[in-house]
């Protein structure tokens, strides 16, 4: 899967987000959003492909759009890429076409749009690290915390990792920094709050660094980095920090016992009369959604059962959606186990006479020693060579439908059988099927024959047994 | 006073007002005993004084010595104290510290000898 490819489903998926989050983002455990948003990082991120007969895009015709910018399969074994061309005397030639562009990205290769994307990459990679150095050269001069509430109360708040907090005259309000020595860092104006006050700022603070909050804000980071050419994944950055603001406060209220939503919003508010600035990687109370969070936690319910299981159940429809590609190519294709009833397991023909030579179109002269021509071929079933032999069938099948046959009459179903003549001579006798109406017709026979040149493994030969019946 | 000064650099001139002149490698010893600070950090604020000429620098060894005093540092956060929050009026400073119960019986009569030193 190609990077555009995993661009364009991951803006499906924040899109999906995003309209949920419209419709339903108070009426929902806030939990339910920020799992979404992973799933989304894992979209992003990490190159899978797992084709469901539910994906939405088996219902939507993705694939020819995403086939101008994926102008190579991504998986193709050989380098050389045949394909068989339809020649005006009917029979079968076979034409090699080196493809042009770098097939593992899905772009094509030393051209200015590659140059142009790294060129932003960087740039915006370099913006992220030269204000989080700057940051921490900063948050390096604070001082360790004097007023002695605050150190009674971590030592109430014990984490499975140490962490510390400290204080400093630079910053208006509180923030959590670092992954692995995580530092609570608090304005020095905190020593004059209340003791009920400090206790939320501390322990919004402390959930973070429970969740490892820093952790994710980097890796959403570097999703921007790799795909900073998409402004949904820049609203995804938003709307990702965002929605880990409105966990932390659920939490937070959650832990208290009494109800003092009321009471922790209005310390939210006092806290941002301060000044703030931007901190890509430092959980901080933002300014800009100050409204949005005291709406949030205003009007948060109780978690019920009901809203648990309807977030479950949303994670989940999402996740088979969407997170699925369209079942295609090898997925509903299926293999029946035996060879077809037409067809003899007989060895191709090529090596039992002599001087044989394997294609009748210009193609290499195979020729078989008397030694050879007397040792049996052997069926393969299973092993490395027969699946490489399957899978290149299966392109040269996939080249058929776009090729030969009109999109919407294609074989589906086939049965093959593998020969190996020699260490690098194989043959597949195959069989195609077309089922229609829950009956199977037999559509086409013969044999493809494979040669192991130049250590890619190539068609040589594409011989259908006449017209189908 | 002129010089503004955050905590962390006050915290450095602390050493030096202590201590009299010492290298900056011996503030950097005491600083992260202190406050954890690693030699980096405490040398970035040093220069970070000198600029802001709060303290001279000689050779040999980094020898800082403190350009302000004490004392106008102290006076000058008394003032940013009493503008800000006692309406610039000392007095009433003078009022909460005594009303607060901030000021022992000894530490009282000090200010009577105070106050009758400056009639």
């Amino acid at each position: 899967m190609s990077l555009l490819q995993m661009s364009f489903y991951g803006t499906i998926f924040i899109l999906a987000i995003v309209l949920l989050r419209a419709a339903a983002l108070h009426r929902l455990p806030k939990k339910v959003f920020v799992v979404l948003w992973y799933i989304s990082l894992l979209r992003l991120l990490v190159p899978f492909s797992v084709p469901s007969a539910f994906s939405l895009y088996s219902v939507l015709p993705v694939d020819s759009f995403l086939q101008e910018f994926t102008p190579s399969d991504t998986e193709i074994p050989t380098e050389h890429f045949l394909r068989p061309v339809p020649s005006p005397s009917g029979s079968q030639g076979i034409v090699s076409t080196e493809p042009s562009s770098d097939s593992s990205t899905g772009m094509p290769s030393h051209s200015p749009v590659t140059a142009v994307y790294f060129v932003g990459m960087l740039g915006v990679a370099a913006y992220f690290i030269i204000t989080y150095l700057r940051c921490r050269r900063e948050f390096a001069t604070s001082l360790p915390c004097e007023s002695p509430e605050v150190l009674s109360w971590q030592s109430v708040h014990p984490l499975k990792w140490e962490y510390e907090i400290r204080q400093s005259d630079r910053i208006c309000a509180p923030l959590t920094y670092g992954i692995f020595h995580p530092v609570i860092l608090l304005p020095k104006s905190i020593n004059n709050e209340e003791k009920n006050r400090l206790h939320y700022v501390l322990l919004h603070e402390y959930t973070h660094i429970r969740h490892l909050d820093t952790l994710t804000k980097l890796f959403i980071i570097l999703t921007v980095c790799l795909h900073w050419f998409n402004p949904f994944v820049w609203v995804m950055y938003i709307l990702f920090n965002r929605d880990i603001e409105f966990y932390c406060d659920a939490c937070v209220l959650a832990a208290d016992k009494t109800d003092s939503r009321s009471s922790y919003a209005d310390t939210l508010i006092r806290l941002e009369e301060h000044c703030s600035f931007s901190m890509p990687l430092c959980n901080h109370f933002s300014k800009t959604a100050i409204e949005e969070r005291i709406a949030s936690i205003m009007k948060s319910k109780k978690t019920t059962f009901g809203m648990l299981l309807a977030g479950v159940f949303i994670i989940l429809f999402f996740s088979i959606t969407l997170l699925t590609t369209a079942d295609t190519a090898y997925g509903e294709y299926s293999r029946l186990p035996f060879p077809s009833p037409t067809m003899t397991p007989t060895p191709s023909p090529a090596p039992t006479t002599a001087p044989p030579t394997v294609t009748p179109s210009p193609g290499p002269m195979i020729t078989v020693t008397p030694e050879e021509a007397v040792s049996p071929s052997v069926q393969l079933t299973s092993g490395e060579l027969y699946e490489t032999a399957v899978s290149i069938f299966e392109q040269f099948r996939q080249t058929m439908n776009n090729e030969i046959y009109r999109r919407d009459y294609y074989p589906k179903t086939y049965s093959l059988t593998v020969w190996k003549h020699r260490e690098d001579h194989v043959s597949i006798d195959y069989c195609f099927y077309d089922t229609y109406d829950r009956e199977t017709f037999f559509m086409e026979s013969g044999v493809l024959s494979l040669l192991l040149k130049d250590g890619t493994w190539q068609i040589v030969a594409y011989l259908p047994n006449g017209n189908a019946n | 006073m002129n010089i503004k000064l955050f905590d962390s650099e006050i915290k450095i001139m602390n050493v030096l007002w202590q201590e009299g002149d010492v290298t900056a490698k011996h503030i950097a010893e005491v600083l992260a005993a202190e406050t954890g600070w690693n030699v980096n950090t405490t040398y970035t604020l040093i220069k970070r004084c000198i600029k802001k000429g709060a303290i001279e620098r000689t050779e040999p060894n980094f020898m800082c010595h403190a350009l302000i005093p004490k004392e106008a540092v102290q006076e000058a956060e008394t003032e940013e104290l009493i503008n800000k929050i006692y309406d610039g009026s000392a007095d009433k400073l003078f009022a909460a510290l005594i009303g607060g119960k901030k000021v022992s019986k000894d530490q009282l009569e000090r200010l009577k000898q105070l106050v009758k030193e400056l009639e």
